[in-house]
């Protein structure tokens, strides 16, 4: 009954599962081969060689067999014992050929392994023959800006981005599907570019005139809107593994929220992406950081951390960089960087050794954990953070009741002092008094000369407990604490690093406490090269990253942007543009927009408006049957865009459609009601009470929700939200009956029905079809066609007859709206 | 919609991977779909019974008479030298079993007498002496047993499960778990991980809900529910045929499904139902999380069609309480008689040859004594995290009957023979389900990933 679709899917190499998809793979190679066609080493031979091969003859040393490398030219060619693996133009002669082919189980590559297919057969068999030319993976080299290349309708293209799908169309003999409705078009604008579907009076003007420059200052309208920001802010906080707790057993609470603003700040502002970068991999070692600048570090501290007694500090700390450089190679470099944590890369060429120079940037980092101390290992999380300004009022009042605090802990030392003359001879009746804490028990049960200065200060603390004078200023004491607590300024946690030297080693397998070979900071070499010049620091990794030489951020970066707009990425696997991957769909296209990006000054806006504006963005979503069927997964886009909505803004549009969402920005993590009891789930959990909201922050949007990771909001979860335990480039989309239960039955959405249903209601003056028609528009956007009036009516009908009183049959007819796939779809 | 459109659907999920079979098998209405195995299955069901904490093996499984030598004097530096714990310090002393053991059944296996019901099982039930793990931390430990990895962020075994072959039910979860209270890395233990949520476990509390947002909101009754998703059906069906985008349909049975739910899941939940004598066999009583009510639960699941149950029962986690009236015999009579009735019902109703029970902790315990609480308060005996060698039981499915497997050292410290890594486990659990666990995979982050990494073997010695 579970069904899922995701995008980011591919089959399995093994074939199994079989799949369409698959076939199509076996089929080509052979059409390709009998007509005699040119071979592409990066489209047909390298996917071979990735999945059938490297796994033992890579750039892997330690795992390679019979040090045999066939991931580059050089060592397929060599000569070992008289043969080689690889004769270039002589398959018959070339070793490879006769291992893959043989019918002996113990000769027959792979070993172990089921044997290659005829079509991959003939397909390397080609390829030997006319030379065997291996090519450098497309994305480490530089991307350069490739000439729009001619259409069919050159009319209909509206800027580059469109002639390089078109060409694309053309070359498949498909043609683009016709313009979305215009009311289709603004809800998809609306929800692509903030998140927020439309109200029927937001869009009136433009369905009235529906021209291209209405479209147009549409387009500038919603870029500005501070709405935004905070759309675009959400899949950059999965990719930062934003949450407001630790995560594993404790799942303490932290406090990092000024982060997840500052991230809304820069989209709005859009923030040119290399500062973007700049200031969040190390904003703390620019020269006199501004405020900001230092909150923008908070993205490498938003790492999970096991704070368990039982945890070591050392493994603690290791597991945090690790997720540091994994996260910081997935953003930037859609690199699986991590593969080399514990040996070196099977497929993409990076050693074990660079992991740990990668490994090196953040391991100079400052202490992050402390113990709870008196014997407890417990750890809590701490590290560098920042205090934000706040109002002047509550400035004051922090600083009287902190004033108040302090004289009041005078008062309790002056009394301490005063009574500890007593301590001796208390101390001397109390060597079998039960009653009092365990700890002084055990310090009391001792003899005087074994006791350590924690059993003295137990038996101390003990003794003054039992003296009111003491006692009752100490309840004060802990009241001023709460409300101090209350009224202290917001911090966030940010990076730092030790002022010394911090020499990094390998760890070998991927061990701590195996200190393998010393390492220096830096940059694996099959990258583009490291400026020496540049600091060995977070900071000169930064400006590695964002040097115009890099062949993958821009690349990465644009086609994320794509992704979240068409559903799919240009590469399909967003994170990961290593050698193993799909080719590109688009590859020319995937280059000029890296290009533009980086000339543009690395303006995002300036992306996505190019990708909104474009003939492509605004076909309509109804393919034809051809399309249908030549391309289920819309990979050539030969229509517009439909998919379900992210988990937030599903939330989002359905309190906007009822009218109840609040525009409310920024601040501490808002509590919307959910059901009682989940945080009381969380082992050992120090706050085990979900403090659930009241007012206006019931119905703000979706980023604004608590991110407890051992405890994530349960219809986002639902509605495949990141739990935020790692960096997630791109959320699955599934369709289960438990979305439909959270949408029929959450009290959140049932609020939403009522309010929605007094919404139409009050339209007094309406008749019963306008009401409908109304009231549908509210929840997907157009108006209703007759069909559906009519089924809208008999509904309401059916409800009315069932119903004791009007407003019964509304809220049920608003479910209705509320629950329908378009509303939680983007047309 | 039309065959024409479940085609479509078919070819749209096509690159969509192994989970879109459900898709298949829900568009198709075709249950044989659903069943993609590598080759003929043993077991269709699994019942994980996790002891959270990590159950004492030398007290309960792994007799080691030898330890009453160590006794408040260190153990031998060969046994503890290069070893981490979580809080028993160097040079401690062992902790030798306060409880008798004794050869039960034609097998002879060895039981303490703190399992009663299980040892008069004892020729149903395999035991495993020689288990090891990776971490020896709660959070860690349990994401270890239930994802082959000590951290966050990879698939439950239930997930793989689910992905690997499929609902069996249409109107009820794949994957259900139930708990009577937290475990220490939270719905981790039953995660999806990087695979689709739909593979996510689906947590039953107790009582009439026992799914989120089950329940009709207030006022509405079940006939009001049915016209709501009747209305939201016909005008996705106009949609549908509007956009012709298979989702759609997807979805409609989707809707179809949640409301066959909300009267099949109460249903389940009801065991008021079932016979006095059942109820009183597995010690039940409706209302409440008890374990024995999970377990009457779990075999209620079974027959209805979910496909993995997982049941955690807390309440293992000794660090003090080894001796009577502590917290060991307590909790072993919790866990003791309900366990034995399950394997007893499951059996009698022909289920048992179905269904892989599997009973293990996240780790063992150590044979040392930890005197020392983990706030640093002296302490009733009790023993600390092991995870070189402990014990868990198997049963029904493809399992060798009566079999006891692996053995340890004097102290019930490392395997002396035949190790079974949690990597094995998994291995040889999925080749009763009739999968290759090198073959059941999931392309993430550029590599293939599996439930056994890179890692696991198939301990055929364990099978029937």
């Amino acid at each position: 009954m579970w069904s899922a679709t995701q995008r980011t899917r591919r089959s399995c190499p093994g074939g199994w599962p079989f799949r369409v998809a698959l076939l199509a793979v076996l089929l080509a190679p052979l059409a390709l081969a009998g007509a005699g066609l040119d071979i592409n080493f990066t489209r047909d031979i390298r996917p071979i060689l990735a999945e059938r091969c490297l796994q033992c003859h890579g750039p892997d040393e330690e795992a390679r067999a019979s040090g045999l490398r066939l991931d580059e030219y050089a060592g397929a060619a060599e000569e070992r014992g008289g043969r080689r693996a690889i004769v270039p133009g002589a398959p018959a002669a070339s070793e490879l050929m006769a291992r893959i082919r043989t019918d002996d189980p113990a000769r027959r590559m792979p070993l172990g392994g089921d044997p290659l297919s005829e079509g991959q057969i003939q397909l390397l068999e080609e390829w030997i023959s006319s030379g065997a030319k291996y090519e450098r993976h497309w994305a480490y080299e530089k991307p350069k800006r490739p000439q729009p290349p001619p259409v069919s309708d050159a009319g209909w293209a509206r800027n580059p981005i469109d002639r390089f799908v078109l060409s694309k169309l053309d070359a498949t003999g498909l043609k683009p599907s016709g313009a979305a409705e215009p009311a289709v078009l603004m809800r998809r604008l609306y929800l692509d570019l903030i998140g927020i579907p439309p109200s029927p009076e937001q869009i009136d003007d433009f369905l009235t005139h529906p021209t291209d420059e209405a479209y147009l200052a549409k387009v500038e309208e919603l870029l500005e809107s501070p709405q935004y920001g905070e759309h675009w802010a959400r899949p950059w906080l999965d990719l930062a593994r934003y949450a407001d707790s630790n995560g594993y057993q404790h799942d303490d609470p932290r406090e990092i929220w000024p982060y997840r603003d500052w991230v809304v700040r820069a989209f709005n502002d859009d923030m040119p992406f290399d500062r973007f970068t700049v200031e969040q991999l190390a904003g703390d070692l620019l020269e006199a950081p501004s405020l900001d600048q230092l909150v923008a570090t908070g993205f490498n501290r938003n790492s999970p951390m096991n704070g368990s007694g039982g945890s070591k500090i050392d493994e603690v700390r290791n597991a945090m960089l690790v997720d540091r450089v994994n996260t910081t190679a997935t953003v930037w470099l859609g690199t699986t960087l991590g593969c080399a944590q514990c040996h070196t890369h099977k497929y993409d060429p990076f050693t074990i050794e660079e992991y740990y120079r990668f490994y090196a940037y953040f391991d100079r980092g400052v202490d992050e954990t402390v113990l709870h101390g008196g014997g407890n290992t417990r750890k809590y999380y701490v590290g560098a953070k920042v205090e934000l300004p706040v109002p002047k009022g509550r400035r004051s009042r922090y600083a009287a009741v902190k004033a108040q605090h302090e004289y009041v802990k005078m008062l309790i030392n002056q009394a301490e002092f005063a009574a500890v003359a007593d301590l001796p001879t208390w101390v001397e009746r109390q060597a079998t008094n039960r009653d009092l804490h365990p700890n002084a028990v055990r310090a009391l049960a001792k003899p005087m000369e074994e006791r350590t200065e924690s059993d003295n200060n137990a038996i101390r603390n003990a003794f003054l407990e039992t003296r009111p004078e003491v006692a009752e200023p100490r309840k004060e004491l802990e009241k001023l604490a709460r409300r101090m607590k209350a009224l202290a300024p917001p911090t966030t946690l940010i990076m730092a690093d030790k002022p010394g030297p911090v020499q990094s080693f390998v760890l070998e397998r991927g061990q701590i406490g195996t200190h393998g070979k010393a390492v220096e900071p830096g940059t694996p070499a099959a990258l583009h090269t490291l400026d020496p010049d540049l600091p060995r620091s977070r900071l000169g990794l930064a400006q590695w990253i964002t040097s115009p030489e890099n062949p993958l951020t821009a690349r990465v970066t644009v086609n994320r942007i794509w992704a979240e707009v068409f559903g799919r990425g240009i590469v399909a696997s967003v994170e990961d543009f290593g050698r193993q991957v799909e080719t590109p769909t688009h590859p020319e296209l995937l280059d000029w927009l890296a290009v533009e990006f980086v000339d543009g000054g690395w303006s995002i806006k300036n992306i996505v408006r190019l990708i909104v504006t474009t003939a492509t963005y605004r076909q309509s979503s109804r393919g034809s049957p051809a399309v249908l069927e030549r391309d289920p997964d819309n990979t050539l886009l030969a229509v517009g865009p439909r998919f379900r909505l992210p988990a937030e803004a599903i939330r989002d549009a359905v309190l906007a459609a009822s009218g109840l969402l609040s525009l409310k920005m920024g601040g501490p993590p808002v509590h919307p009601p959910q059901p009682d009891g989940l945080w009381k789930e969380i082992s050992t959990a120090t706050d085990p009470d979900y403090p659930t909201s009241e007012g206006e922050d019931r119905h703000r949007r979706g980023i604004y929700t608590v991110r407890r990771r051992g405890a994530p909001y349960p219809s986002f979860t639902t509605f495949d939200a990141s739990t935020r335990q790692d960096c997630v480039a791109m959320r699955a989309r599934t369709n289960s009956p438990l979305q439909a239960l959270t949408l029929l039955n959450d009290p959140v959405y049932v609020e939403a029905a009522d309010a929605l249903a007094k919404l139409v209601m009050d339209r007094t003056a309406a008749s019963d079809r306008d009401r409908l028609a109304y009231a549908f528009r509210r929840a997907v956007t157009r108006a209703p066609s007759a069909a559906e009036l009519r089924e809208l009516a008999r509904l309401l009908d059916q409800f009315r007859e069932t119903s004791d009183h009007e407003a019964e049959a509304w809220v049920s007819l608003a479910r209705v709206l509320l629950n329908l796939d378009e509303t939680i779809t983007k047309g | 919609m039309g065959l024409e459109l479940h085609r479509r659907a078919f070819l749209r999920a096509g690159a969509a991977g192994l989970g879109s079979i459900a898709l298949q098998s829900l568009l198709a209405a075709d249950d044989s779909a659903a069943a993609a195995p590598h080759f003929a299955p043993r077991a269709r069901h699994v019942i994980l019974l996790h002891m959270l904490g990590g159950p004492s093996q030398v007290d309960l499984l792994d007799p080691k008479p030898a330890l009453a030598q160590f006794e408040g004097k260190p153990m031998p530096d060969s046994i503890l030298k290069g070893k981490q714990f979580a809080f028993v310090p160097n040079g401690a002393g062992a902790l030798a079993s306060p409880y008798k053991f004794a050869k039960h059944g034609e097998s002879g296996a060895w039981f303490s007498e703190l399992t009663p019901h299980l040892a008069e099982r004892a020729d149903d039930l395999t035991v495993v002496r020689s288990m090891q793990t990776d971490e020896f931390n709660h959070g860690a430990g349990e994401l270890f047993l239930h994802t082959g990895f000590g951290r966050l962020g990879r698939p439950t075994f239930g997930s793989w499960v689910s992905y690997g072959l499929g609902s069996l039910s249409d109107s009820l979860p794949t994957y259900v778990v139930m708990a009577n209270g937290p475990n220490a890395c939270g719905n981790s233990a039953w995660g999806n991980g990087f695979l689709a949520s739909v593979h996510q476990g689906v947590k039953f509390r107790s009582g009439e809900e026992p799914v989120h947002y089950l329940s009709n909101p207030g006022g509405v009754d079940r006939d009001r529910q049915g016209l709501v998703i009747g209305g939201v059906s016909a005008l996705n069906r106009l949609a549908l045929e509007r956009y012709e985008d298979p989702e759609i349909a997807t979805r409609i049975a989707q809707y179809e499904m949640a409301f066959q739910l909300q009267a099949s899941g109460p249903e389940l939940m009801r065991i008021e139902n079932e016979p006095q004598h059942v109820l009183e066999a597995y010690g039940a009583e409706p209302g409440g999380a008890s374990y024995a009510n999970m377990c009457l639960l779990a075999r209620r699941m079974v027959e209805r069609g979910v496909r993995f149950v997982q049941i955690m029962l807390r309440g293992w986690d000794h660090h003090t309480g080894i001796y009577l009236p502590g917290a060991l015999p307590r909790s072993c009579r919790i866990m003791d008689r309900p366990t034995g009735a399950l394997i007893d019902d499951l059996k009698q109703r022909g289920l048992l040859d179905d269904t892989l029970i599997i009973w293990t902790g996240e780790f063992g315990r150590t044979p040392m004594v930890q005197a020392i609480s983990p706030q640093g308060f002296t302490q009733d005996p009790g023993r600390d995290h092991h995870k070189d060698g402990f014990s868990l039981i198997l049963a029904g499915g493809g399992i060798r009957q009566g079999l006891t497997y692996g053995a340890t050292d004097d102290f019930g410290f490392q395997p002396t023979e035949n190790p079974v890594h949690v990597h094995d486990l998994h291995a040889t659990a999925l080749h009763l389900l009739g999968v290759d666990h090198t073959k059941l995979t999931f392309k993430h982050q550029g590599r293939d990933f599996r439930l056994t990494d890179v890692h696991g073997r198939v301990v055929e010695e364990l099978l029937a």
